[in-house]
């Protein structure tokens, strides 16, 4: 769904938004290992082993292995490690990970044997990004409810429910349509990939002359098509690109340029802002925070609270904690959008979908910050419980850095994910007003919410927080 | 190709029916009724409920005022909700009051281990025996007239 504009006079500077440059830099793929890689056989399929190998033992485990978090290795590498480092990755390369991803050779996979190769139905295309959020809060819900991260069988349950919706997929629909319209996964490295350095555009002018009836996106007898139907020569980010590296193998004219960006820059520049996109971004900012406060001793006080209000059941108490949390920064940026329509020429939708791409550098640090402590104070727990799975008992301390540490740390991350997010503003703004007065009255309001919202995890930063193993 | 894909769905679904059958014998993880798990050097506090199924780290102390792990304390009377498990590293301690419920699918002492892999059997099975059906089906007049 893109926002309607309120159409400003025809001679106003503001009529449209400036035009978009393409990217510039270098790009990578003048280099030969880069390009050698790229255009290998052997890639992505050389980086996918491994990763399956490994997928296949954390649901091994999960499913087999103890009962108890705190002793499976499946935990340990799946929400200790892999949850953690994964918005890491998408700030390194950002949808990389949906190349190795498991989930999507499985598809392949199932496409191959059985596959009808059905077209993707229309209203996936239209609203398949809402069936994310929808799934994605879902998924936070039935975790607090009945238990996903800290139970390994519930975590195991998870990926046969999410493999039954791939092998669905694979069978039916054409490409990887599970991983571009469904995946409440791809739907966060889809967001949060907006924040990554690489960038993997087509080169438009070499485009122009191009008499291969888009084989970067159709494929070749040799090479599959894009598996997440991405047309190179209208990507304005990489947001659905996995850098598989289909279209430089199939692109006949070299016309595909892989470059290295400032952090956050795809974000500066969107041309067609999508209201469920940022609704996604503050979604995830509610479930960060929601995940924060279960996790503290206030959690308790709001529980006597709701209690003495007459809500006594659990799931009754966080059902509402956890809509209130997602509602609260969807209706901050819904009062931004509507405080910058005042005195801007775009709707309040529109400044809704165009503006809330500002607050997902924020969003990644917070998501990342509080999984760090994870990380850093649970972390040591993967060397025993894999080494119990093969049958070598180690001691090993969960530890791997003190408290302080770790609070540093976060509060560096979370000082960095707000300046992104009042640059990727500053950016978004002077992209869209020629005039400065414009560009002041839309940054003011969503310069309050950023600060209020990075105040508030900061907060929950300084609480202690229990453990997930 | 069909011949391998008929395999593939073909076990898929006898795989399922046999999970599912009440003959097989894994239908459940655990028999019997789960007990209390404590471990050694444990001690719990005056007030605290401990489910059945539960299980906890060797070395955990659970007593009053006692500082849990990274500067952590867990307020009285804290509530953990069914599917949360109590594994918490060792030093950590609980106060007075807390309860814990047990973990997912322990309370009823059995896990439908049976029932959830032979049902994602059977469905995946289906799955791919129906789409394997559909892509043997010849081209037809009317389909290519379309």
């Amino acid at each position: 769904m893109t926002a309607p504009d309120v159409r400003p006079a025809p001679d106003d500077p503001d009529a449209v938004p400036r035009p978009v440059p393409d990217p510039s830099g270098p790009d990578l793929l003048r280099r030969r290992p880069v390009a050698r890689l790229l255009r290998s056989r052997w890639y992505p399929g050389v980086f996918q082993v491994p990763v399956a190998a490994v997928f296949g033992l954390v649901a091994y485990v999960l499913l087999a292995g103890p009962e108890t978090a705190h002793h499976n290795a499946g935990t340990a590498l799946l929400w200790v490690v892999w949850w953690p480092l994964l918005p890491l990755a998408f700030l390194l390369a950002g949808r990389f990970w949906c190349a190795v991803c498991p989930f999507g050779a499985i598809t392949d996979a199932v496409r191959k044997v059985v596959g009808l190769e059905r077209p993707v139905p229309r209203f996936l295309k239209r609203y398949g990004i809402w069936l994310i959020d929808a799934q994605f809060l879902l998924i936070t819900w039935a975790d607090h409810v009945w238990g996903v991260v800290g139970s390994p069988w519930g975590s195991g349950v998870l990926l046969l429910l999410l493999t039954t919706g791939v092998v669905a997929s694979g069978a039916f629909l054409q490409r990887r349509a599970f991983c571009r319209y469904l995946c409440f996964l791809g739907g966060l490295c889809s967001t949060y990939g907006r924040t990554g350095v690489l960038d993997l555009r087509a080169d438009r002018a070499v485009c122009a002359g191009c008499t291969a009836r888009a084989a970067c996106y159709h494929g070749t007898a040799t090479v599959d098509p894009c598996p997440l139907s991405t047309f190179p020569r209208t990507m304005d980010s990489s947001a659905h690109c996995s850098f598989c590296g289909n279209c430089v193998k199939s692109c006949p004219n070299d016309a595909i340029r892989l470059r290295l960006r400032p952090p956050t820059s795809q974000l500066w520049s969107v041309r067609t802002p999508r209201v469920e996109e940022s609704f996604l971004a503050m979604a995830i900012m509610g479930i960060v925070l929601v995940q924060n406060v279960t996790m503290l001793g206030v959690w308790t006080d709001l529980l006597d609270l709701m209690a003495r209000a007459g809500v006594t059941a659990p799931v009754g108490a966080f059902t509402i904690a956890f809509a209130v949390a997602v509602a609260v920064p969807v209706a901050l940026l819904l009062a931004a959008s509507a405080v910058a329509a005042r005195r801007t020429v775009e709707s309040v939708t529109a400044n809704f979908a165009r503006f809330g791409y500002a607050l997902i550098p924020l969003d990644v640090a917070a998501h990342l910050a509080h999984n760090l402590f994870h990380l850093l104070s649970e972390g040591g727990h993967v060397t025993g419980t894999v080494a119990a799975v093969f049958g070598f008992p180690v001691e090993s301390s969960a530890a791997l850095a003190g408290a302080g540490t770790i609070r540093v740390l976060q509060y560096a991350l979370l000082a960095a994910g707000a300046a992104g997010s009042v640059h990727t503003l500053r950016r978004l703004a002077g992209h869209r007003y020629r005039t400065a007065e414009r560009r002041r009255a839309t940054t003011a309001p969503y310069l309050v919410m950023i600060v209020l919202l990075a105040a508030v995890n900061a907060y929950l930063f300084t609480q202690p927080m229990t453990h997930r193993m | 190709m069909h011949r391998l894909s008929r395999t593939v769905a073909g076990a898929g679904l006898s795989l399922g029916l046999t999970l599912l059958s009440p003959a097989f014998p894994a239908g459940t993880a655990s028999a019997a009724p789960p007990t209390p798990t404590s471990m050694p050097g444990m001690t719990t506090a005056p007030g605290m409920t401990m489910a059945p199924g539960m299980a906890m780290a060797p070395g955990m102390t659970m007593a009053p005022g006692e500082t849990m792990a990274p500067g952590m304390t867990m307020p009285p009377g804290m509530t953990m909700a069914p599917g949360e498990t109590v594994s918490m590293p060792p030093g950590m301690s609980m106060p007075p009051g807390m309860t814990m419920a047990p973990d997912l699918g322990t309370a009823s002492g059995s896990r439908p281990r049976g029932l959830v892999l032979g049902g994602f059997a059977l469905v995946n099975g289906a799955i791919l025996a129906v789409a394997a059906g559909l892509r043997r089906r010849p081209v037809t007049g009317r389909r290519l007239a379309s």
